[in-house]
């Protein structure tokens, strides 16, 4: 049976509450925050112009990029800033605000471990068995 | 560019380049949001008699006279703004200000008005936050900015219904009584 793999990138300890933390997950960089207790984990680049997101601010549950002040929820990857003022007419400015990649978390002990994405050549990620292919624990 | 100027703020621990990327950033998100707010004026018909197209005009004059006062420091610190631009609208530090689908519609409007300038209030924060106690002349600035952009999004967000703004009109449209001691190439 095909499991999603989950490997150890930090301990508990490590990022304060309203902190970042820059981890690496198959030569990935990866954002770790710790939101008042619950962690979170996304892609360290931003989705609209690769800005360094590590390097961003965290406003509530959103991570704000230094480079163009795009905002996405940690919890969903979904752009909240400019997409909620981009107006509907204009369609083709969604390209600027596609969803942050977010990765699951669990928390064992005072690890936490991150799921590994889907490796080269997988297909797109909508399915849980696309995400599952290749994948043994 | 003025070298002991740019000398100074090194060797106080500023990294020069990283502050010019984000004051010219900072410039661009000015410049570009003059030219939207230009649209939003002028489509702001009737919105509360005229007193949001009035607001507009305040803060659409004041970003403008923000690129104005930030141009100068840019190359004091031996920064320069592109020449072209397109390139310099692409590295402007805060969205597009859109005007919305329907621009009959009030909040719509609004929610592009405030949350235009939220983006400029994170943008000098961060400036202040960089340059405190290290780079007076930009912090200044930088300050003077910020204490326009917080006063327009409450202008903005007391007609989104978040509470009084506490101000008053400006006595002359885009007056800038924080930023204007900085323009001096211009007649204020």
């Amino acid at each position: 049976m095909k499991r999603k793999r989950f490997v150890k990138v930090a301990e508990i300890g490590q990022i304060p509450p309203g902190q970042i933390k820059t981890v690496n997950l198959q030569d990935q960089n990866v954002v770790l925050i710790n939101l008042g207790g619950s962690y979170f984990a996304f892609d360290a680049r931003c989705p609209h112009q690769g800005g360094p997101l590590a390097e961003g601010t965290l406003c509530e549950e959103a991570i704000q990029c230094p480079w163009h002040h795009h905002r996405y929820d940690v919890r969903t990857g979904q752009n909240v800033y400019p997409k909620n003022v981009y107006p509907a007419d204009m369609p083709w400015l969604l390209e600027q605000v596609g969803s942050l990649q977010v990765y699951r978390i669990k928390i064992k002990g005072a690890d936490i471990l991150l799921e590994e994405p889907p490796g080269p050549g997988c297909p797109s990620p909508d399915g849980e068995a696309a995400q599952d292919a290749g994948k043994t624990e | 560019m003025a070298k002991v100027a740019r000398q100074v703020v090194e060797q106080a621990g500023i990294n020069v380049d990283q502050l010019l990327e984000k004051l010219v950033a900072a410039a661009a998100a000015e410049f570009t949001t003059y030219y939207y707010y230009t649209i939003l004026r002028i489509n702001s018909i009737g919105f509360d008699g005229e007193g949001l197209k009035e607001i507009i005009e305040d803060a659409r004059i004041e970003d403008r006279n923000h690129f104005e006062a930030l141009a100068p420091r840019i190359y004091e610190l031996g920064g320069k703004l592109s020449r072209d631009i397109r390139e310099f609208a692409d590295v402007a530090g805060c969205p597009d200000a859109y005007l919305p689908a329907d621009p009959r519609n009030v909040q719509e409007m609004l929610k592009v008005l405030v949350e235009a300038e939220r983006c400029a209030i994170r943008v000098y924060t961060e400036i202040c936050n960089m340059t405190a106690g290290k780079d007076h002349r930009t912090y200044s600035l930088a300050l003077a900015v910020l204490h326009e952009e917080i006063e327009h999004e409450a202008w903005f967000s007391e007609f989104l219904g978040e509470g009084p703004s506490g101000h008053f009109r400006r006595e002359t449209p885009g007056q800038s009584p924080y930023v204007s001691r900085f323009m001096t190439a211009m007649q204020k």
